[in-house]
């Protein structure tokens, strides 16, 4: 499996452990599990970047992407934690799986 | 539509809420809004405007899977258990906790704003919450005061580790102060069964000893309810306790001797012998007081308001009226009910000075006055004389709480739990009773006013009463059919043999069938002829009159046996199997309990057939 496939795969699972967390009002917990995983997300949605440089027919908007991560940033800010979650889990997490199956193997 | 049919069903299924709702103005908030938008799946999301600041209270995508993902953080398969919320919103997540829950679980449903409930009375379809009888259902401005009463009936030491404590999401953060208020009643309503619980260990054998040895008193005695209408309710009720500041102003209550209702305290009753202070009646209840603290010759005809559970010794020493007030089990309820009169079980309270409270309330007095109630350390001791209480060190380290002064003084944790009981009893009453602090020293009881106990005499110990004459004239509850109540005490012999044998029946069935678990494959159709025996039987022994008394022994001895008796795992022989050997254990207890209180009804019946 290409070790881009393998970051998108583990981010997802990451995020879903997180968004559980801020679903279920574990506040403290989730916040703490989320700062752990927002590099690795940074570094996950870079390397769908390069990937798409060097793969021109991969499908990626990077302007989806950036909007979304900033919306979620957005309610984090505003301590919207269902909203952020919601962006995770139904906007950026879906794009990743998306994502994930135009990867090659 | 939805309000019509919402009020239909709140009339005939909850006719007692509905008519707080119909006398209630829930009034409309300033800087206050409800209203409901739409998630991008097209379900409703609840939004509340406060002070300008827009709370959402469900998600903008799919409001249904973030209400499935929020219950899956909660275990219902356990037995039992109370699910209390904080908040109502919309209703979706209280829907899906609903679906989860089994039929004996239940619900404590508490909205804090009258607004948000108004609002969903008329545009949310109620009626699968109002018809389902395992929810209870409290709004702040309505009915917040019965929450705590009804928790409590429901809290068993058994049952605190399943409870659930949930709250909608962001309703902490929309109403924070009501929130930590609700917190605070669910942390009472828990450490009150904590302490009853230990209290119940430390105090199981004299409990029982002291219910079976009284009994022979119920020929020549009195219930509280004998005496409701009785008293001049507008003379003021002074409940005496025994606590530091009674040193400071113990002679003035000889100015209110003849003039009010005095009841004394088991502890204060020698510092009134002893200063010559003239009170009407006395109470005691914890089954282990020294009997020397109501010795004086000056108090043994005096009324003693009491339980069954009360000290035999102090009762034996005893020469006047006793008056029961409280129950041990349902005993003297099925007792007074069988012989057609009134008996039922009133509040307790934790210690002496709250079961005089409950008797003056219970008597309709208008007006209680509280002396010696410091409720917190005084500089000489814990108590009247300079006493110090041997249990000090044991009871938790010293904590801070403010004085009627408004200072801050040192109380523990125990008092802090009886001051707790008194606000919330003080609140209960909406300003019906006048509550007067007259100790002139502890901890500052919210909802009663200070004065001091001069100025309490001066101004309300006015005119004579008559309460000596009510308590002589009062005939003994059963003087009318003695014989009768007699041959039903007298019946206890039969029963005592009765239990022996249905007990001895039980450990035999559930040998059996702990031998049918043992076997591979198990034979179900057998074991469970058992099960049904073992159960038939339990539900035979709890209705016994006699085990009623044995109650609280049994329980205080079981405590580890049963403390898992509501978990439910995924492994169902294993359930089973656990169920079993509890049920042998409880019962093994049972048989030793029997054996050391076989003396003991031997003395009772002798008793009983010589008076």
């Amino acid at each position: 499996m290409s070790a881009v496939r393998d970051k998108v795969i583990h981010t997802v699972e990451n995020i879903d452990e997180v968004v559980e967390l801020f679903y279920q009002q574990k506040i403290s917990e989730a916040l703490d599990q989320f700062m752990d995983i927002l590099a690795e997300i940074t570094e996950t949605v870079d390397a769908l970047f390069v990937y798409k440089e060097e793969n021109k027919d991969f499908s990626l908007d990077r302007e989806k992407i950036t909007e979304m991560l900033t919306e979620a940033m957005n309610a984090l800010e505003e301590k919207d934690y269902v909203l952020m979650a919601d962006v995770l889990q139904y906007d950026f997490r879906e794009y990743l799986e998306e994502l994930e199956e135009g990867l090659e193997e | 539509m939805i309000y019509e049919k919402n009020i239909c069903e709140l009339k005939d299924y909850r006719p007692q809420f509905y008519n707080k709702i119909k006398a209630e103005n829930l009034a409309k908030r300033l800087n206050f809004n409800v209203r409901t938008t739409t998630a991008k799946d097209g379900n409703p999301v609840l939004e509340i405007e406060k002070e300008q600041h827009l709370y959402r209270l469900n998600s903008m995508y799919r409001p249904l899977a973030e209400v499935k993902r929020w219950c899956e953080q909660y275990q219902f398969q356990n037995l039992g258990i109370n699910v209390t919320m904080f908040g109502m919103g919309n209703l979706l997540f209280v829907c899906e906790l609903l679906k989860r829950m089994k039929a004996d679980s239940k619900l404590y449903l508490y909205e804090p704003e009258p607004e948000v409930f108004d609002y969903i009375l008329h545009m949310v379809d109620m009626t699968f919450l109002i018809t389902d009888k395992r929810v209870f259902l409290y709004v702040s401005g309505v009915n917040e005061k019965e929450f705590y009463y009804d928790l409590a009936k429901q809290t068993h030491w058994s049952n605190l580790a399943m409870q659930i404590h949930c709250c909608h999401p962001k309703y902490e953060e929309i109403f924070p102060k009501e929130y930590e208020i609700f917190c605070k009643w669910i942390l009472q309503c828990d450490t009150t069964e904590i302490v009853n619980r230990n209290t119940g260990v430390f105090f199981a054998k004299a409990f029982t000893e002291n219910s079976i040895r009284n009994l022979p008193f119920l020929l020549e005695s009195n219930s509280i309810f004998e005496f409701l209408g009785k008293f001049d309710t507008e003379l003021p009720a002074i409940i005496v306790a025994a606590g530091p500041s009674l040193d400071k102003n113990i002679d003035i209550l000889k100015k209110a001797e003849g003039k009010s209702f005095m009841i004394a305290t088991d502890t204060a009753v020698r510092h009134l012998v002893k200063a010559g202070v003239k009170f009407d009646c006395m109470i005691t209840v914890d089954p282990k007081k020294p009997e020397r603290y109501m010795a004086a010759p000056e108090c043994q005809k005096l009324p003693l308001f009491c339980s069954l559970e009360s000290n035999f010794n102090i009762m034996h020493q005893h020469r006047g009226k006793k008056i029961w007030f409280r129950d041990a089990g349902e005993y003297l309820t099925k007792l007074y009910h069988k012989f057609g009169k009134e008996f039922s079980m009133l509040k307790a309270g934790g210690n002496v000075a709250a079961g005089a409270w409950t008797i003056c309330r219970t008597l309709g007095f208008r007006r209680i006055v509280f002396v010696g109630q410091d409720l917190a350390y005084g500089e000489n001791g814990t108590h009247a004389g300079g006493g110090v209480d041997g249990v000090t060190k044991d009871v938790g380290d010293v904590i801070l709480t403010k004085g009627i002064f408004g200072n801050e003084i040192q109380t523990r944790e125990d008092w802090r739990m009886y001051l707790e009981w008194f606000e919330r009893e003080i609140a209960d009453c909406e300003n019906k009773i006048d509550v007067i602090d007259a100790t002139e020293g502890g901890a500052l009881i919210h909802g009663s006013s200070v004065m001091t106990l001069q100025e309490v005499v001066d101004k309300y110990c006015t005119r004579k009463g008559d309460v000596a004459e009510i308590f002589d004239d009062m005939p003994a509850s059963f003087s009318e059919n003695l014989v009768e109540v007699k041959k039903e005490l007298l019946h206890m012999q039969k029963e005592f043999q009765d239990l022996s044998f249905k007990t001895e029946e039980i450990l035999h069935e559930a040998d059996k069938a702990l031998v049918l678990l043992g076997e591979k494959p198990v034979k179900m159709y057998e074991f469970e002829y058992y099960a049904k025996k073992i159960s038939k039987t339990n539900e035979w022994i709890g209705k016994q009159s006699l085990f009623m008394l044995l109650l609280r022994y049994i329980d205080g001895k079981s405590v580890e046996i049963l403390k898992n008796m509501n978990v439910v795992t995924d492994n169902v022989e294993q359930d089973r199997y656990d169920m079993v050997v509890m049920m042998q254990e409880y019962y093994k207890i049972v048989k030793v309990i029997l054996k050391e209180i076989e003396p003991f009804v031997a003395e009772a019946i002798e008793t009983i057939k010589r008076a």
